[in-house]
């Protein structure tokens, strides 16, 4: 099975116009393994050093690291490095060989005494996704009658790429999926966000991701937008393929250039590093991720 | 007991009792009737209840009930002072006649209500560990998994003796026939049971005779066995355990409760801003530093609790919390995510539930209820779409019940497709009609919807307890469904009867021994406590300033041989320093018209509480301060900042008259001394009785310093009704009198005022005590407190009567101004380097950040 070997750089700093007297973090940036993922070395560093960092996983299988730090400062500065082994899928996904959409969304009912699989809990709004019915009525189109649930998700996914703009200063990761959908703009967590929302709100499953993209594109292929931060799409789930990957920002079935950091039912649940400073004031986030191929291996 | 229902005798008595009071009372037909049974006799425990209540005529019953709302408002029992200072501060209404229960029907709800706190407890430890009710199908996946108050942060957590819930409060109604049935459920920080304890005190007292003839069951043990079980439970790591209650602060409606409720276990009332999270281990901010925390009772509803990992907008929680008690270092009950447990949808899997994790049937029935995504359980439910309610499946939906029976048939043909469309996010029960009980109202006895709210606590062996007793809730005037606190209902306490004469009240539990915990107290003045006493003990002194220069300027206005020289202008100078006046306002006081104008821009200033610090804002203040550390006050004070807000409250808004206001600040004077007499004789000498103190020290020497000034601003004062003026100020003319035959002479009222170190409200004697203080405040590296203290014992021996063999009077001090101006000063400073060393830190606001 072919495979490429990456190596992922994301660092994060952290700037205050006053010190912060102490602060607490939680960090969810260490790649999770997946059948078509390893992680073959990672290294979390933070300045200034904090008291302690603890290490668990969460409710969806992610990696958290929690960390306090005491001493007063004015940059924080968190790097999270990783080499990570992505093979590429053994045969293309054959979206039409998925149930019916119907089908999948009957099996999600609930019966008494009838066993229920844990990935029910994708079907629901969530904290940062509350859906109405101008989501149902945007994904309609593509969810005919009868069409395989993947097949109806990749239309969707097209559709969204064709229809939307990638527009960095237009939203906030609070702005609610129905403006994206009435505004028709975003960036890649609102588009994987919008998405989501349009699966969930015919009762399907669907799960946010947080990754990466290859920085530079191979040669003769186009770079793809959201290279040089973090980036998000979705997955949904079909009961005969199980979890597909779909990325609506680039309109494409993430295959090698896509490494996956962690999922959960939205943002809310892996954003990369969220915390709570006492003191400070005026901070200003600085960001930056590359991921370099370090050669194949196949 | 002797039978009375087969002794006509009696039986008969007792309906000469009751009788006069029956004729209009009627409970509406369908509804059990607490009273009354069906051939309109009264029932058994009614008619002991009326044979010794000693007289239950429509005027004993009106006069009782007067005397209960005067002490209901005394105790200050109000849903929340904060919210509404100036209107009427809302009091909880408690009637005069109690909820009566026998006790063999008490027995059958005890156990029933045991076996489902059990089944709660089970349920938690199964939603937040193996999940097998989810992936068999028992519960809905979808009812929990869209729930907010299900915490992923929370799962895989298991709490010390897998014990998830350790208080919990049902709301339990009677149908018809008269069997209980349970209403609702408050899993995670149920409220009400401090109310209970209140209500308890106040009625109990009025019926001392049929209180004990009907062996009512006692309270106190409930508190005893939560505060035992919780330092059990608590892991100490071989520390003398440390529990506090972590309540919102005074701004949340039941913030009387939390306050009653620490008093009661004697747990400091915390906020979040006064813990803090290290190395996964809780600590409290204490004025003596950080003090490890082994429990918390918590008040807060769980997403509030940890900005960290719950909700990031909360600033009330403590940053880490959840991560401690992940890590086993602190107890919280009831543990983070019980809040789950609370949805109504979960009635319709009760049954099933605790046939799996128990093995047993389910004992108290839920109210008929089905979650509308079940579509076995829809089918079930007779009353359904026809006369049901429907209410949200999860909270935070801000939907109202929607009562079928009172609906259109459009409305209801609506609901049926929204239902069809979303049936995941309702529920539907069936309409219960509630039981109706006796109440007094308008000398008659009227029936009103009752509910009751009950509370069971576990020990420290697993067995949940029922509080013999409960808050009986009932319905307002024109309020048929729902009995709620937030509508303006009322309460009952309520009387658990007993077959057996009664035992100790306090529970034996021998696994729990007794741990001294006197010394730890000492030390555990928290810093937001301390800061509040401070600012208490700074308002209640300067109320009393103020009050005090009102009486003496307002009593001389209408004597004109008082009020003359230097007096008048000196009068206002002060006013307007202290704020009673505006600063700014022209005040035309020579002339005839004079003392006129002066009173009435006092008397129309009195309540202003916008442009000035006027009496009622000083009061204002004193009580804010006092009710953010409630905990720390005895009821008899709280009694009295009560009247004080009162008194302030009484006053007419427009044209108070002269004698009115003199009334009012006399009695002011009254219970601000009063207040001050407690301080001294009732508090116990802690750190956070130093702040108050030097709160009040501060206070009195910054006024008696400037009204001294003030009146030496007029060159060498020989006026003596100004100086006699001066002395009743700072109270000390009786003083003053009693050592000097001889009209005041400024000399000698500059040495009492100043330099008498045995009169309590010289400048001397507030430097010596503020010394005093200073030097057992707690912790090292006083930093610039240590240079004020420095000062404040360099003046204070500049001031202390010297040696007469060393020198002469006046000649070895500074000039008089230079000592005036210097005390006014030390008390600023004073004032700024304690908030700089003790309360500074607590200002700091914890604000959440995240990454894209």
């Amino acid at each position: 099975m072919p495979g490429s070997l990456y190596w992922v750089e994301h660092e994060t700093r952290d700037l205050h116009s006053r010190r912060a007297s102490t602060s607490q973090h939680v960090a969810c940036l260490k790649p999770r393994p997946s059948p078509r993922q390893t992680l073959k070395e990672y290294d979390l560093t933070i300045e200034p050093a904090p008291d302690e960092v603890s290490e668990r996983l969460d409710y969806f299988g992610n990696t958290l690291h929690q960390f306090a730090i005491v001493a007063p400062y004015v940059e924080m500065r968190v790097l999270s490095r990783s080499v990570v082994d992505v093979r590429a899928r053994e045969e293309d996904v054959d979206i039409e060989a998925s149930a019916p959409w119907e089908e999948v969304e009957q099996r999600e009912h609930f019966k008494r005494g009838h066993p229920v699989h844990t990935d029910a809990q994708y079907r629901h709004s969530s904290p940062f996704i509350h859906f109405d019915e101008s989501l149902a009525l945007y994904a309609r189109p593509s969810f005919v009658p009868g069409r395989p649930f993947v097949a109806a998700a990749v239309d969707l996914m097209h559709r969204i790429h064709q229809q939307f703009r990638f527009d960095p200063g237009a939203t906030t990761i609070k702005t609610p999926v129905t403006r994206v959908l009435a505004e028709r703009h975003g960036v890649c967590q609102d588009f994987a966000h919008l998405m989501i929302g349009c699966v969930r709100s015919l009762g399907l499953p669907a799960r946010y991701i947080s990754g990466y993209l290859l920085t530079d594109p191979p040669p003769g292929q186009p770079r793809l937008v959201g290279a040089d931060a973090s980036h998000a799409w979705l997955s949904v789930r079909c009961p005969r393929l199980g979890w597909i990957d779909l990325d609506p920002t680039n309109d494409v079935l993430p295959d090698r250039r896509h490494v996956t950091v962690a999922w959960g039912r939205d943002y809310g649940d892996v954003s990369p590093l969220r915390g709570v400073v006492l003191g400070g004031q005026h901070q200003t986030l600085k960001v930056g991720v590359s991921v370099i191929p370090m050669g194949d291996d196949d | 007991m002797p039978d009375v229902s087969s002794d006509q005798t009696s039986r008969a008595t007792a309906e000469r009792r009751l009788g006069p009071l029956l004729p209009g009372y009627v409970a509406p037909a369908g509804h059990f009737d607490e009273l009354l049974d069906d051939h309109r006799h009264s029932r058994t425990h009614w008619e002991e209840f009326a044979a010794h209540a000693g007289g239950l005529g429509r005027d004993q019953l009106t006069h009782a009930q007067t005397r209960v709302d005067r002490q209901i408002h005394e105790n200050g029992v109000t849903y929340n002072v904060y919210a509404d200072v100036d209107g009427p501060a809302r009091p909880w209404t408690l009637d005069v006649l109690p909820f009566i229960v026998p006790a063999s029907e008490w027995e059958i709800l005890a156990t029933g209500l045991a076996q489902r706190a059990r089944l709660l407890n089970a349920l938690a430890a199964d939603l937040y560990g193996a999940q097998s009710l989810l992936t068999n199908g028992l519960v809905p996946s979808s009812l929990i998994f869209r729930h907010p108050g299900f915490l992923r942060e929370c799962h895989g957590v298991r709490p010390p003796g897998n014990r998830f819930v350790h208080l919990v409060a049902f709301d339990v109604a009677r149908r018809p026939d008269g069997r209980w049935c349970v209403v609702g459920t408050r899993a995670q920080a149920p409220s009400g049971a401090g109310y209970a304890l209140e209500n308890r005190a106040v009625i109990s007292r009025l019926f001392p005779d049929a209180f004990r003839a009907l062996r009512v069951q006692a309270l106190a043990g409930f508190f005893q066995t939560l505060q035992n079980t919780m330092l059990a439970d608590a892991p100490v790591d071989g520390e003398t355990p440390h529990l506090v209650l972590l309540t919102p602060g005074p701004y949340n409606e039941t913030y009387f409760e939390h306050a009653f409720l620490a008093k009661q276990l004697g747990f400091p009332l915390v906020e979040g801003g006064d813990l803090t999270v290290r190395h996964d281990k809780v600590f409290l901010k204490t004025v003596s530093g950080l003090r490890r925390v082994h429990g918390v009772l918590r008040r807060m509803d769980d997403d509030y609790c940890d900005p960290l990992e719950l909700r990031s907008d909360s600033t009330l929680g403590v940053s880490g919390l959840v991560q401690a008690w992940r890590a086993g270092s602190v107890l919280i009950a009831n543990a983070f995510g019980t809040g789950v447990l609370e949805s109504p949808a979960l009635h319709a899997f009760l049954p099933a539930a605790c046939e799996r994790l128990l093995g047993e049937t389910l004992i108290t029935p839920s109210l008929e209820t089905a979650w509308c995504g079940d579509v076995e359980g829809m089918a079930e439910i007779r009353s359904s779409l026809s006369d049901g309610v429907i209410k949200p499946a999860c909270p935070g939906s801000s939907m109202e019940p929607v009562f079928l029976a009172d609906v259109d048939a459009e409305v209801r043909r609506d609901w049926a497709a929204r239902l069809a469309a979303d049936p995941d996010s309702f529920v539907v029960e069936e309409f219960l009609p509630l039981s109706h009980t006796p109440v007094w109202h308008d000398r008659t006895l009227a029936s009103r919807a009752l509910m009751l709210r009950v509370f069971l606590v576990v020990d420290s062996r697993g067995h949940y307890r029922m509080m013999p007793g409960g808050l009986a809730r009932i319905a307002g005037d024109d309020e048929r469904h729902i009995v709620s606190g937030q509508r303006g209902g009322g309460s009952k306490d309520t009387w658990v009867l007993s077959e057996a004469p009664l035992e100790s009240t306090l529970p034996i539990d021998a696994r729990t021994p007794v741990r001294d915990e006197v010394r730890v107290t000492e030390s555990m003045t928290s810093s937001r406590a301390a800061e509040h006493l401070f600012w208490l003990g700074r308002y209640a002194e300067r109320s009393e300033n103020c009050a005090r220069l009102l009486r003496t300027v307002l009593t001389r206005l209408t004597d004109p041989d008082a009020f003359t020289g230097q007096l008048p202008a000196l009068a206002v100078r002060t006013c307007r320093e202290q704020g009673l006046l505006e600063a700014r306002e022209p005040l035309e006081i020579s002339g005839d018209r004079g003392p006129e104008v002066l009173e009435r821009a006092l008397l129309d200033g009195l309540l202003d509480k916008e442009t000035r610090h006027s009496l009622a804002f000083n009061i204002n203040q004193t009580v804010q301060a006092a009710g953010a550390v409630r905990d720390r006050l005895s009821s008899d004070n709280w009694r009295l900042l009560n009247r004080l807000h009162e008194l302030m409250a009484g006053i007419a808004p427009t044209r108070i008259a002269l004698d009115d206001a003199l009334e009012v600040v006399d009695q002011t004077i009254v219970s601000l001394v009063a207040v001050g007499g407690l301080e001294m004789a009732h508090m116990t000498r802690d750190h956070g009785w130093r702040f108050l103190s030097l709160g009040r020290h501060l206070e009195r020497l910054s006024f008696v310093a400037s009204t001294l000034d003030d009146v030496a601003s007029v060159g060498l004062p020989a006026d003596a009704a100004l100086l006699e003026w001066l002395l009743d100020l700072s109270d000390s003319l009786i003083t003053y009198r009693a050592r000097h035959m001889h009209y005041p002479e400024w000399a000698a009222v500059v040495d009492l005022l100043l330099f008498d170190d045995h009169n309590p409200r010289s400048g001397c004697f507030q430097l010596a005590k503020l010394a005093k203080h200073v030097q057992l405040l707690p912790g090292a590296d006083p930093g610039d407190l240590g240079d004020v203290l420095d000062d404040v014992e360099r003046w204070l021996a500049v001031c202390r009567p010297p040696d007469r063999t060393q020198g002469e009077l006046f000649g070895a001090r500074p000039p008089l101004s230079d000592v005036l101006v210097a005390c006014q000063h030390l008390a600023l400073r004073l004032s700024d380097a304690l908030t700089l060393r003790y309360f500074s830190h607590i200002y700091e606001r914890p604000e959440a950040t995240r990454t894209v």
